[in-house]
């Protein structure tokens, strides 16, 4: 298998990538800070042991940070029926992010070989942590703002070049994956 | 030439939209926006896993948030419709919720 070909089916419920070393160190090095800013709106934890139990949080405003923002983003666009989602939610959403990244990460450590073998259920974590790496770079690098062209004539010294290289490469890494799961959602 | 008389036909969606209307329970929706990250091919998928869609239904509405800006994906109780905004999210989808008359 060579590394450039992304996630492949084999068999019924097995999806297979292979990661360059580099590779597995970038993106372990990305989920690890999605967790760590996922951490930042973490309760604490000897506010309301009660309400932190049945999964209310303390949280019902926005966070400031945008790339939290994107990644924990409004339910509804009214302030105070947001703020009442959030209150009850929003440590539920924090919870599956965090899951979807601690398995990125769990399998690219354990990974023979730079070999990622996912079943259904670990490429649906995959999925979501993917792209919750993606949006968090993509707030970063105004993709928004930028187009496409303007990220690709980016100086060669420009930091945010580099990040707009990871950033493609996982949207090619995404979209191998999902290709590999609509094969089977369509036969 | 006369004028036709009007006939009313009440079939099954009609008799659901008209109770609706006297109802204070008016339905939800399941709004989602574009975003210029997530992948087109990305949301097709989420939509069919999320909502059950066939592909083509699914591609029929990313391609409305792409070139619209946002497509209606679900109607229905508000309880249900919040269960949806909260799977969306998980996945990463800009998704808002609202009533029907409010977007």
């Amino acid at each position: 298998m060579t590394p450039t070909e992304g996630f492949l089916r084999h068999g019924n419920d097995t999806y297979i990538a292979n990661f360059a070393e580099t590779e597995r160190e970038v993106l372990v090095n990305l989920v690890q800070q999605i967790i760590e800013i996922l951490a930042e709106r973490h309760d604490h934890a000897n506010e309301d042991p009660l309400a932190a139990m049945v999964g209310i949080t303390t949280h019902d405003s926005p966070p400031d940070d945008e790339v939290l923002l994107r990644l924990l983003p409004n339910a509804y666009q009214d302030g105070v029926d947001a703020a009442e989602f959030r209150r009850y939610t929003e440590s539920t959403l924090r919870d599956k992010k965090r899951a979807h990244a601690m398995s990125i990460r769990m399998l690219l450590l354990s990974a023979t070989d730079g070999d990622v073998v996912l079943d259904f259920e670990n490429a649906q974590a995959w999925l979501g942590g993917l792209n919750d790496v993606r949006l968090a770079l993509g707030v970063r690098l105004n993709v928004d703002q930028n187009s496409h062209e303007d990220l690709e004539l980016l100086a060669p010294d420009d930091p945010m070049r580099a990040v707009y290289a990871v950033y493609t490469w996982l949207g090619w890494l995404q979209e191998t994956l999902v290709e590999a799961l609509m094969d089977e959602a369509s036969s | 030439m006369g004028k036709l008389k009007p006939q009313p036909t009440v079939s099954e969606e009609t008799a659901a939209e008209i109770s609706a209307i006297f109802s204070s329970d008016r339905p939800w929706i399941v709004v989602v926006w574009d975003d210029p990250i997530n992948l087109m091919t990305y949301v097709t998928y989420v939509f069919m896993t999320v909502f059950g869609f066939s592909k083509e239904k699914a591609t029929e509405l990313m391609l409305q948030v792409h070139n619209e800006g946002k497509s209606i994906v679900a109607k229905g109780a508000r309880e249900e419709m919040e269960r949806y905004v909260q799977r969306l999210h998980e996945y990463g989808l800009w998704a808002t919720l609202a009533r029907e008359d409010q977007i």
